[in-house]
C-alpha cells in the first residue's frame, strides 16, 4: 500500500514535467506514427493523473474515470488513428508548415507563456502551478498543432491534444468533475474522432490527399 | 372636449380602416370611389380637431400605451395643430386633384395600390407630428419612409428607378436611425420617453450630451429635408413618383423634419449654443444657394422642382438658423420672429409647391412630357391651369401680394435685427446672409418667370403641346384653391401671423412678436387694394389697337424655333456662376467636314460638378478598398484561419499578463 501512495504522489509531482515532454515531442515528431504513440503517452499521463487523484481522494467515481480515458484515450483513439492510417494509405510524414526546429521553440515560448498566465491565477485556486501551467500548454500546443500542420489526421490529434488540456485544467480546478458530465465529454470525444475520420475519407475521395492547405479552392 | 376627441379618433381611424374597404374590392372601382370621399371626411376632421382644439385649448390625447410594449401617446399642442392643420390642408387638397388623376394614368391594380397607401401615408404623417412618445414619433416615422417608398414604385419598374428608391431607402434609414439614436440619448437621465419626460431632462442634460443629442437629430432630420448635401435621394425621388405623391412628399412630408428640428431646437433642448445656429445658417445657405442653381439648370420640370424644394427647405433653414442664434444670445422676441418666419415659410412652401408639382402632374396629363424644351404656349391651351401655376410661381419667386413675400421679408427683417446682437461675429454674419436671401430670391425670381415662360407662354415647341387642353375641373379645383389659398395669405398674412405667432409664443414664451408683426398685415391690403385699383382704371382707359403682321427677322412667319429655349434662357446666369456647374459643353456640326454649310448643329452643356462624384463616390471607393484589404486576410486557407484564433488567443492571454 506505501508503494502505491508513493506512486501516487509521484505521478502528482511528476505529471507536468512528463506532458511537457509529451507536447515537445508531438511539435518535433515528423511522422505520423509518432505523433499518435506520443499522444497515446500524453493520454497515459492524464489517465495516471486521473488515478492519483483517485488514490488521494478516495474516490469511486475517478477510478471509473481513469478507466475511462486508459481505455478510450490511451488504447482505443490511438488505435482508431493508427488503423485510419494504415486504411487511407496517406504518405506517413506529417507535413509540417515550419521546421520542427522552430516547432520546438515555439511550443517552449508556450509552455513558458502558460507559466506567465496562470501565475496570478495559481494562488486563487489553491492548485500545484506547473499542473495548471500545463493544461494551458497542452490547450495552447493543441491549437499550435492544428496550424503548423497541414495534414488532416495531424489535425485531428491537434484537437485530441487541446482537449486533453481542457480535461486536465477541469480535472485540477474541481477535483474531479461529476461522472456524467465526464461521460458526456467521452461520448463527444468519440463522436468528434469518428465525424473526423469520415471527413478525412471524404476529403481525400473528393481531393486526392489530405493536405488541407489545397481545400482553399473551395474559397467563394 | 368630447367632439374634438371624437373627431381627432375618426381622423386617424378612418386611413387605417381603407384598406380593410379596399381589400375584398381589390378589383371592383365601385369600391375604390368610396376612398377619395373617405379620405377627404378623414382631412376635413383633422382639421377640425386642430381649430377646435385651437379654440377651446384644450389638447385631445390618444393613449394607447397599455395595447402596446412602449408608451405610444398622440396629442395635439400648438406646435403639433399648425402641422396637422397643414397636412390635412394640403391633402385634402391633393384627394381632389388626385381623383381624376389617377383614373386617367393608371391601370386598376395601380389605382387600388396608390389609394391602399396614400391615407396610410398621410396618416404616418400625422403620426409623426401628433406624435407625443419617442416610440410614436419614431414608429410613424419608419411609416412615412416606407409607404412613401410604397406610393413611389406604384409608377413602374425598371432598374434605374429601383436604384433611385434604393437609395432613398437607404438614407432614410440612416437618417431615422440618427433620430433613433438622438431619442435614446435622453434615455440614461429620463425614466421613460414620452415627450413630457424628455422635456423635464432636456434642461437638466449635460453639455455634451445636449451637443449629441442636437447634432445626431440634425443630421437626421436634415437628411428627411433634403439639405444639400444630404439631398442625393430628393432629386432621384421626386420626380419618379406620382405627382400627387410628389406633391405631398415634397409639400409636406419634407416639412416634418422642420417639424422635428423645431421640437428639438426650442423645445427639447432649451438652451441652443450659438453654434447650433451657425450649422444650421450654413446648411441653409449651401441649400438655398445651390438648390436654386441647380433648379436653374434643369430642364425636367419635376426635377426643376425637386431641385427648388431643396432651395426652399434652405431658406426655412436660414430662419431656424437666425431663431437659433437669436435663443442663444437672449434675445427671445427676434428668436420668435425668425420662427414665425421659418414657420410662415413652411406653410407658404407646402401650398405653392403642392400647387407646382400638380401643375406638373396636370401638364403631364395632356402633354404626356414634362421636358421644358417640348413645351410651350400652353397657357392659351390650359388657362386654368396656366392662372394657378402663374401664382405659384409668383408665390415662390417671393413677389409682394403672393404668400412667399410674406415669409421671405420677415427672414429679412430678423436677419438685419442681427445688427443688433451684442456680439461681433453674429452683427457681420446674420446681415450677410440676408444678402444669401437677397441672391436666392432673385436666382428663384429667374428659374420661375424660365419656367413659365417657356412652358406656358410663347408658341407650342413640339406637337404634344400643340394639342394639348385643359385638365378635368376636379384637377383644376384642386390646384386652384390652395393657390387661391396662397394669394389670400400674400394679401391679408395676418391669417397665416396670427396663429403663428401663437405657435412661436408657445416655444418661445418671453417672445412678443405682436409689434413686428402687425407690420405686413396692415401695409399688404392697402397696398393690394391699390395695385388692383390701377389695374382696372387702366383696363378701364381704352386704347388704341393696330392689328399687323409680326416682323419675322426677313423671314416667311413666325417659327417656335426662334424662340428662347429654357437651356438660352438660363445661359446667363449659368455663366455668371460657371464655377458651380463646371459645364461640360459640346457642339457638334454635321457633316463634319462642311463646317460652313451645316445640316444640323447641336449643342449640349452637362453640369459635371455633383455632390455624388465629390463626396460620396469617394467615401464609398474608400469602404470598398478597405473592404477589399480585409478581404485578404481570407486567404481560404483552414490553417490560416486557424492561426487567426490561436493569435487571438496567445495575444488575450499575453493582454491579460500584461494587464494585471
Amino acid at each position: 500500500m506505501v508503494l502505491v501512495d508513493l506512486a501516487a504522489s509521484k505521478a502528482m509531482g511528476s505529471a507536468a514535467v512528463l506532458l511537457f515532454l509529451t507536447v515537445l515531442m508531438l511539435a518535433a515528431a515528423k511522422r505520423m506514427s509518432t505523433s499518435i504513440v506520443a499522444f497515446a503517452l500524453q493520454s497515459a499521463v492524464l489517465a495516471a493523473q486521473v488515478l492519483a487523484v483517485a488514490h488521494i481522494h478516495r474516490s469511486t467515481e475517478s477510478y471509473v474515470i481513469g478507466g475511462l480515458v486508459i481505455l478510450i484515450k490511451v488504447l482505443g483513439i490511438p488505435y482508431a488513428l493508427f488503423r485510419l492510417v494504415d486504411k487511407l494509405q496517406a504518405p506517413r510524414d506529417v507535413k509540417l508548415s515550419l521546421s520542427p526546429v522552430y516547432s520546438v521553440f515555439i511550443t517552449a515560448g508556450l509552455i513558458f507563456l502558460s507559466f506567465t498566465a496562470v501565475h496570478t491565477y495559481v494562488q486563487e485556486l489553491r492548485v500545484s502551478e506547473d499542473v495548471l501551467a500545463a493544461a494551458v500548454a497542452l490547450i495552447l500546443s493543441g491549437a499550435f498543432l492544428m496550424v503548423s500542420h497541414g495534414k488532416a489526421l495531424m489535425q485531428i490529434i491537434a484537437l485530441l491534444v487541446l482537449e486533453n488540456g481542457i480535461f486536465l485544467a477541469a480535472l485540477i480546478t474541481t477535483f474531479g468533475m461529476p461522472m456524467i458530465i465526464e461521460i458526456g465529454v467521452f461520448f463527444d470525444l468519440i463522436m468528434g474522432v469518428l465525424l473526423m475520420g469520415v471527413f478525412a475519407f471524404r476529403i481525400r475521395d473528393t481531393f486526392e490527399h489530405l493536405d488541407v492547405s489545397k481545400l482553399r479552392r473551395l474559397r467563394g | 372636449m368630447q367632439l374634438t376627441r371624437l373627431f381627432f379618433d375618426l381622423h386617424l381611424a378612418i386611413p387605417v380602416a381603407i384598406p380593410l374597404i379596399l381589400l375584398p374590392g381589390w378589383r371592383s372601382s365601385r369600391y375604390r370611389r368610396v376612398v377619395p370621399v373617405l379620405l377627404f371626411v378623414s382631412m376635413f376632421l383633422g382639421a377640425a380637431t386642430t381649430l377646435l382644439s385651437w379654440r377651446t385649448g384644450q389638447l385631445p390625447i390618444v393613449d394607447l400605451s397599455h395595447l402596446l410594449p412602449f408608451p405610444f401617446v398622440l396629442t395635439l399642442d400648438r406646435l403639433s395643430s399648425l402641422f396637422v392643420f397643414l397636412i390635412c390642408a394640403v391633402t385634402a387638397a391633393t384627394t381632389v386633384f388626385s381623383v381624376a388623376y389617377i383614373e386617367r394614368h393608371y391601370g386598376t391594380g395601380q389605382q387600388a395600390w396608390i389609394w391602399t397607401f396614400l391615407p396610410l401615408f398621410v396618416l404616418s404623417m400625422v403620426l409623426v407630428v401628433t406624435a407625443a412618445s419617442a416610440f410614436a414619433f419614431l414608429f410613424g416615422w419608419e411609416l412615412m419612409t416606407v409607404f412613401s417608398a410604397a406610393l413611389v414604385a406604384a409608377d413602374g419598374d425598371s432598374p434605374e428607378r429601383r436604384h433611385n428608391l434604393l437609395i432613398y431607402l437607404l438614407m432614410m434609414h440612416a437618417g431615422a436611425a440618427a433620430v433613433a439614436a438622438s431619442f435614446f440619448l435622453f434615455l440614461p437621465y429620463t425614466h421613460g420617453l414620452t415627450f413630457t419626460q424628455i422635456r423635464a431632462a432636456g434642461g437638466t442634460l449635460p453639455g455634451r450630451t445636449a451637443i449629441a443629442i442636437y447634432l445626431l437629430a440634425f443630421l437626421g432630420f436634415s437628411t428627411k429635408a433634403g439639405v444639400i448635401p444630404l439631398h442625393l435621394w430628393l432629386p432621384r425621388t421626386h420626380p419618379i413618383a406620382p405627382s400627387p405623391v410628389s406633391a405631398l412628399m415634397s409639400g409636406v412630408m419634407l416639412k416634418t423634419a422642420v417639424y422635428g428640428l423645431v421640437r428639438f431646437g426650442f423645445d427639447f433642448l432649451p438652451h441652443p449654443a450659438a453654434w447650433w445656429g451657425y450649422l444650421v445658417l450654413l446648411a441653409g445657405v449651401v441649400s438655398s444657394v445651390l438648390g436654386i442653381l441647380y433648379a436653374l439648370a434643369e430642364r425636367d420640370l419635376k426635377r426643376l422642382l425637386a431641385y427648388s424644394s431643396v432651395e426652399n427647405i434652405g431658406i426655412i433653414y436660414l430662419g431656424l438658423g437666425a431663431a437659433l442664434i437669436f435663443q442663444a444670445y437672449q434675445a427671445p422676441m427676434w428668436a420668435s420672429l425668425a420662427l414665425v418666419a421659418a414657420l410662415a415659410h413652411t406653410v407658404n412652401h407646402a401650398l405653392f409647391k403642392s400647387v407646382l408639382f400638380m401643375g406638373a402632374g396636370s401638364v403631364s396629363t395632356t402633354t404626356h412630357t414634362l421636358n421644358l424644351d417640348e413645351l410651350g404656349g400652353l397657357f392659351a391651351r390650359m388657362p386654368y391651369t396656366g392662372a394657378t401655376l402663374l401664382v405659384a410661381c409668383c408665390s415662390i419667386a417671393g413677389l409682394p401680394l403672393f404668400n412667399g413675400f410674406v415669409s421671405e421679408w420677415l427672414t429679412f427683417r430678423s436677419f438685419l435685427a442681427g445688427a443688433t446682437l451684442p456680439s461681433p461675429v453674429a452683427q457681420i454674419i446674420l446681415p450677410l446672409a440676408a444678402g444669401v436671401l437677397a441672391l436666392v430670391g432673385g436666382l428663384a425670381a429667374a428659374c420661375f418667370m424660365g419656367l413659365f415662360g417657356t412652358a406656358f407662354l410663347g408658341r407650342p415647341r413640339g406637337v404634344a403641346a400643340k394639342s394639348a387642353g385643359e385638365v378635368p375641373f376636379g384637377m383644376c379645383l384642386g390646384t386652384g384653391v390652395l393657390a387661391l389659398a396662397c394669394v389670400a395669405v400674400g394679401v391679408y398674412p395676418a391669417l397665416l401671423l396670427g396663429p403663428l405667432s401663437l405657435v412661436a409664443a408657445s416655444l418661445i414664451p418671453s417672445g412678443n412678436v405682436a409689434q413686428e408683426l402687425s407690420l405686413l398685415p396692415r401695409v399688404l391690403p392697402i397696398l393690394t387694394t391699390c395695385v388692383v385699383g390701377i389695374l382696372l382704371l387702366a383696363m378701364a382707359i381704352p386704347r388704341a389697337t393696330r392689328v399687323t403682321a409680326i416682323w419675322a427677322c426677313g423671314l416667311p412667319t413666325l417659327s417656335p424655333r426662334m424662340q428662347y429655349t429654357p437651356t438660352v434662357f438660363s445661359k446667363p446666369l449659368r455663366s455668371v456662376f460657371a464655377a458651380v456647374y463646371r459645364p461640360n459643353r459640346k457642339i457638334e456640326v454635321l457633316p463634319a467636314d462642311q463646317p460652313y454649310f451645316p445640316v444640323a448643329v447641336s449643342y449640349r452643356s452637362e453640369r459635371t460638378t455633383s455632390f455624388e462624384q465629390s463626396l460620396y463616390r469617394p467615401a464609398v471607393d474608400a469602404i470598398v478598398a478597405a473592404a477589399n484589404q480585409v478581404r485578404r486576410l481570407h486567404t481560404g486557407n483552414v490553417q490560416m484561419y486557424l492561426l487567426y484564433i490561436f493569435l487571438t488567443l496567445v495575444s488575450l492571454l499575453a493582454l491579460v499578463k500584461v494587464l494585471r
